[in-house]
């Protein structure tokens, strides 16, 4: 504050308060209110050293006094002119300094108040006036007295780099003073008042340089330049650290706020909520409550309340939240106790399936069985049902009027393709987005835990390393432990006794074989053309009439009509192509009826030719079998019934046999059988055995791309080799199945119905089948005659028989084979060859 | 009493400053320099260390006010109107006991002392001719300043 270089002439007279100093005072010149103002100070001073602390010119400052010796310095001091020498020990911890503790630079202060504070130490206020260096110490005992020699400030030469210097400082200092807390408005005002650079530096330099070090190194420096530079810099560091805190605050507080808003919105969320009645509560409650409606099983209670209370503890924005509440929104939507009540009126029941479906007695009979069964004996489990036939004789529509017969929901799945077991009993609850497996879902969709569940397609099953879904549909299918059917997903027993299964597939070969096992297989053969007639007289044409919106009077279609459809353009064992071509023609007499040709219109076979075209089915392909080494075999395939045909050709080599079109193990094995069969009675057929050593056989199995198997077509195979062999074409539009053994007994085959079907439709007069087939033959007969009309049917036991029906061919008697040397007695008159293994059947020759 | 000393003119610096640190007490600089937190404040201090405290009344035709100042000479006190602005200034040594009571201990000091300047505005014009100041033996200066009559 002190500026040596003012000059009397500036100071004011009316400011001058004291009189020229005497010789022995120095002068400094300090600020005051209405002007610079002269200080006189005596040339020698009571020094009070003090620890750590630096009073910069022009401030006002507190100082605890403790030491007795600097409570006699104020004594000493008050009195006289209250000045004294405020200096710094070099060292704080020493208690009573010398001349040498103290240092070199201090501030003479002026002693404005003496408090006393509570615990008897004195305080003093003490006013900053001037820097002073020690001159001489004068006495150390009782108190240190020194002359001094005062430091005015060395002002800066007035210049541009001045006044740039003095605006950064300033700036950086309202910086700091803006971004420090606490500091009051007073500070502000203080910087804009604070005129001269050193005075500026000081007052800056008391109270934003902390350090005790740089305090008193700026207290040294008379240069107001440099002193300013110092105190700038430190402003700048204090700056940065303030920046960093402020940003570090800011992001704090930016985080804090976020988090408040997020509370705030949730708890507005939660008052709107609870104005529109959805609190937290009430969605427990309402859970709670559809639970308690759901009036679940004692094990799901207690399991169901675990977890609505473990609902309750955990908040809303849990994801666990969701995934619980889903989990009890399942077990509350499972109909555990609801239960559709059966029709048990048989005669009803019976009106109703007859309503839906021509013919299928089997099926019908079965149900009304269980009808009856139920109706006895309440508590029984459902039966376990499949049908097995080819596509489109109705099984999944059968399994729907069966439902509506018993007044039970229908459900069903398609199990064609499924691959994982996850699809049958669901994921465990931990995977996100788990879900229970599609049984349970059916069974919430039908809303009652006695639906008829129609399992679609269960010989279309797969299986990989997702795991096996047929092993998984064992637990569903066995009535002895499908009451506690566990779902990963519920993780609790659903009872599904109560579910009556119908599962369909076209044939029960892929079926697993623990499953085939536990269902009652009821197989729908292919229909008859007779068969096929009634159903489309009675269901297809009506509902396709109707469907292209024909009235009844403006289309009538023929029986003859029909049968020309069922004959000419459809080869199915089902009646989906047969819809489908009456559908056709149904459209184009709504064409020609809307584009006026006719008013009403009558369909003959000659429209069926005109609408749908040249005749698809020709049925004389049986009339082109005539050479030798063809026979025409029977087989059955998911799609029903099929003719084959087995060609066989001969050429020179050394007696192997070559089998091609695809076929399987079993006819591989069947046609070496009847091949051995053949060359073991090569004598009793007239055949030298040497030649048939040098001939190669090929038989082939058309058509080439298609793979077949099955040991039912040996019969056929052992013709067309005869055939082949013996030169002899086999008898015209005769076909054959049944399995041979290489003692020549011809053993039965499957599928004999549609078998037959396929025969008839496909021209054939004579069928030769197993003799142990009759009993198919017997229920066909009864069932239809019409399918056996025009058709003669040959049973066999023995392929002797096979041999003189198909080619007219008797054995020479008594041959027997090669390696048989006895012969048992016979009526055969040729048995001389001594003992035989053959039975007396065995011997039977056919006539 | 006269009222010699009431003159016109000063400088008028640092009034501003001056007024703002009325509201401040000294008391505040003894809180410790706990400069780390940025709370305490180191004031910066001309040589008038003090104000006197001020009671300004109004009546209809002049101000009065009273300047809380014992144990002043007359000679000493300064009173000055720089334009609306009264500035009463002076420096009052501490009061001492006789000179008879020999070395003392100081255990408080807390009586105002030093260099002081205090300045009150005076809300409306007054007559400058007619103002006057009395020091009484009481302790209080006053100064009554009549209102311009037009």
């Amino acid at each position: 504050m002190a500026e040596t270089k003012t000059t009397p002439e500036q100071e004011t007279t009316e400011t001058k308060v004291e009189a020229p100093p005497p010789a022995d005072r120095q002068v400094i010149i300090a600020p005051g209110q209405l002007g610079p103002q002269e200080i006189a100070v005596p040339a020698s001073l009571p020094l009070l050293a003090v620890r750590d602390t630096v009073i910069f010119p022009g401030t006002v400052m507190s100082l605890q006094v403790g030491r007795e010796r600097s409570k006699r310095v104020i004594d000493e001091a008050v009195p006289a002119d209250k000045m004294v020498g405020i200096i710094s020990q070099r060292d704080p911890n020493i208690e009573m300094p010398g001349p040498e503790d103290l240092r070199d630079v201090g501030t003479i202060c002026m002693i404005l108040k003496v408090f006393r504070l509570p615990d008897s130490n004195q305080s003093i206020l003490l006013h900053g006036l001037a820097r002073f260096r020690i001159k001489q110490i004068l006495t150390t005992e009782p108190i240190i007295r020194a002359t001094v020699e005062l430091m005015p400030d060395v002002a800066p030469e007035a210049g541009k780099e001045t006044e740039a210097l003095v605006h950064t400082v300033r700036q950086t200092a309202r910086q700091i003073i803006e971004k420090s807390p606490n500091v009051p408005d007073e500070a502000m005002v203080a910087l804009e008042n604070v005129d001269t650079p050193g005075q500026l530096a000081d007052f800056l330099a008391a109270n934003l340089v902390t350090e005790f070090d740089k305090r008193q190194q700026l207290l040294g420096m008379q240069d107001v330049m440099a002193r300013l530079k110092v105190v700038e810099s430190q402003m700048a560091d204090q700056l940065d650290v303030l920046n960093l805190s402020a940003k570090i605050q800011n992001e704090v507080k930016e985080r804090i706020e976020k988090g408040q808003r997020e509370y705030f919105l949730q708890e507005q969320l939660k008052a709107i909520q609870r104005e529109l009645g959805q609190e937290e509560g009430a969605e427990l409650a309402q859970l709670r409550q559809k639970l308690a409606d759901a009036k679940l099983p004692e094990k799901v209670k207690a399991e169901a309340d675990r977890e609505i209370n473990r609902l309750a503890a955990i908040p809303q924005a849990s994801p666990e939240y969701t995934v619980i509440r889903t989990y009890l929104e399942w077990l509350a939507d499972l109909p555990w106790s609801v239960s559709t009540e059966d029709k048990l009126d048989i005669r009803q029941a019976e009106a109703i399936l007859n309503e839906d479906h021509y013919d299928l007695k089997k099926v019908k009979q079965r149900i009304l069985e269980f009808l009856a069964v139920r109706k006895l004996h309440p508590e029984g489990r459902g039966p376990i049902l499949c049908f097995i036939g080819p596509p489109g004789v109705g099984k999944t529509s059968l399994g729907q009027s069966i439902a509506r017969a018993l007044g039970r929901k229908f459900v069903r799945i398609s199990l064609g393709g499924i691959r994982d077991e996850a699809d049958i009993r669901g994921h465990r609850r931990t995977y996100i987005g788990a879900l229970p497996g599609r049984i349970l879902q059916e069974i919430r969709k039908a809303g009652a835990n006695n639906p008829l569940f129609m399992l679609d397609e269960i010989d279309k099953v797969g299986a990989d390393f997702r795991g096996d879904p047929a092993s998984a549909l064992l637990e569903v299918l066995d009535p002895a432990q499908n009451d506690t059917f566990t779902d990963h997903y519920l993780d609790v027993p659903f009872d599904l006794s109560k579910v009556m299964f119908i599962a369909t597939g076209n044939v029960p070969d892929p079926i697993h074989p623990a499953l085939r096992d536990r269902m009652e297989m009821i197989h729908l053969p292919g229909y008859t053309s007779n068969e096929k007639m009634n159903i489309a007289r009675k269901y297809l044409v009506p509902r396709q009439l109707r469907e292209n919106g024909v009235s009844k009077t403006q289309c009538k279609i023929d029986d003859s009509a029909i049968q020309r459809i069922i004959d000419d353009y459809t080869r199915e064992s089902g009646v989906r192509n047969l819809e489908r071509s009456i559908a056709s023609v149904c459209r184009a007499t709504a064409a020609r009826i809307v584009r006026g040709d006719f008013k009403s219109l009558t369909v003959t076979p000659k429209r069926v030719e005109e609408f749908l075209g040249p005749v698809k089915i020709h049925h004389d392909v049986v009339d082109r079998v005539n050479i030798p080494g063809v026979a025409v075999g029977l087989a059955y395939t998911p799609v029903g019934g099929e003719i084959i045909f087995v060609e066989a050709t001969g050429m020179p080599g050394r007696g192997r046999m070559t089998l091609t079109g695809q076929i399987g193990d079993v006819m591989r094995e069947s046609a070496t059988a009847a091949f051995s069969l053949i060359r073991s009675r090569a004598d009793a057929l007239g055949i030298d055995p040497r030649k048939l050593a040098e001939l190669d056989i090929h038989v082939h199995v058309p058509a080439g791309a298609v793979p077949k198997d099955g040991p039912s077509a040996g019969v056929a195979m052992l013709s067309a080799l005869a055939s082949l062999i013996l030169g002899k074409p086999i008898k015209p539009r005769m076909a054959m199945t049944g399995e041979i053994t290489l003692r020549g007994l011809i053993l039965p085959v499957g599928g004999i119905k549609e078998k037959v079907l396929a025969a008839k439709q496909a021209g054939v007069r004579d069928i030769i089948l197993p003799a142990l087939n009759k009993g198919d033959l017997a229920e066909i007969r009864a069932d239809d005659q019409e399918i056996i009309k025009g058709v003669t049917f040959h049973p066999v036991e023995r392929f002797e028989q096979v041999l003189a029906l198909a080619l007219g061919v008797r054995l020479k008697p008594g041959h027997k084979p090669l390696s048989v040397i006895a012969d048992a007695p016979a009526k055969s008159s040729g048995s001389h060859k001594g003992k035989s293994h053959r039975n007396a059947a065995d011997d039977e020759e056919a006539g | 009493m006269r009222s010699t000393f009431v003159r016109r003119g000063g400088t008028g610096r640092r009034l501003e400053l001056v007024r703002r640190h009325r509201g401040g007490t000294q008391i505040d600089s003894l809180t410790p320099p706990g400069r780390a937190s940025g709370a305490g404040f180191y004031r910066y201090c001309p040589v008038e260390s003090w104000q006197p405290a001020v009671n300004l009344y109004e009546s209809k035709t002049s101000y009065f006010v009273c300047v809380d100042l014992a144990g002043m000479d007359r000679e000493s006190i300064d009173v000055v109107l720089n334009d609306n602005v009264l500035v009463i200034s002076g420096a009052r040594d501490h009061p001492r006991p006789p000179e008879s009571a020999g070395h003392l201990s100081i255990h408080l000091m807390e009586i105002d002392q030093g260099p002081f300047c205090r300045s009150v505005e005076i809300p409306t014009e007054v007559d400058l001719s007619a103002i006057r100041a009395t020091y009484a033996s009481g302790g209080f200066l006053w100064i009554e300043l009549p209102k311009t009559t037009d």
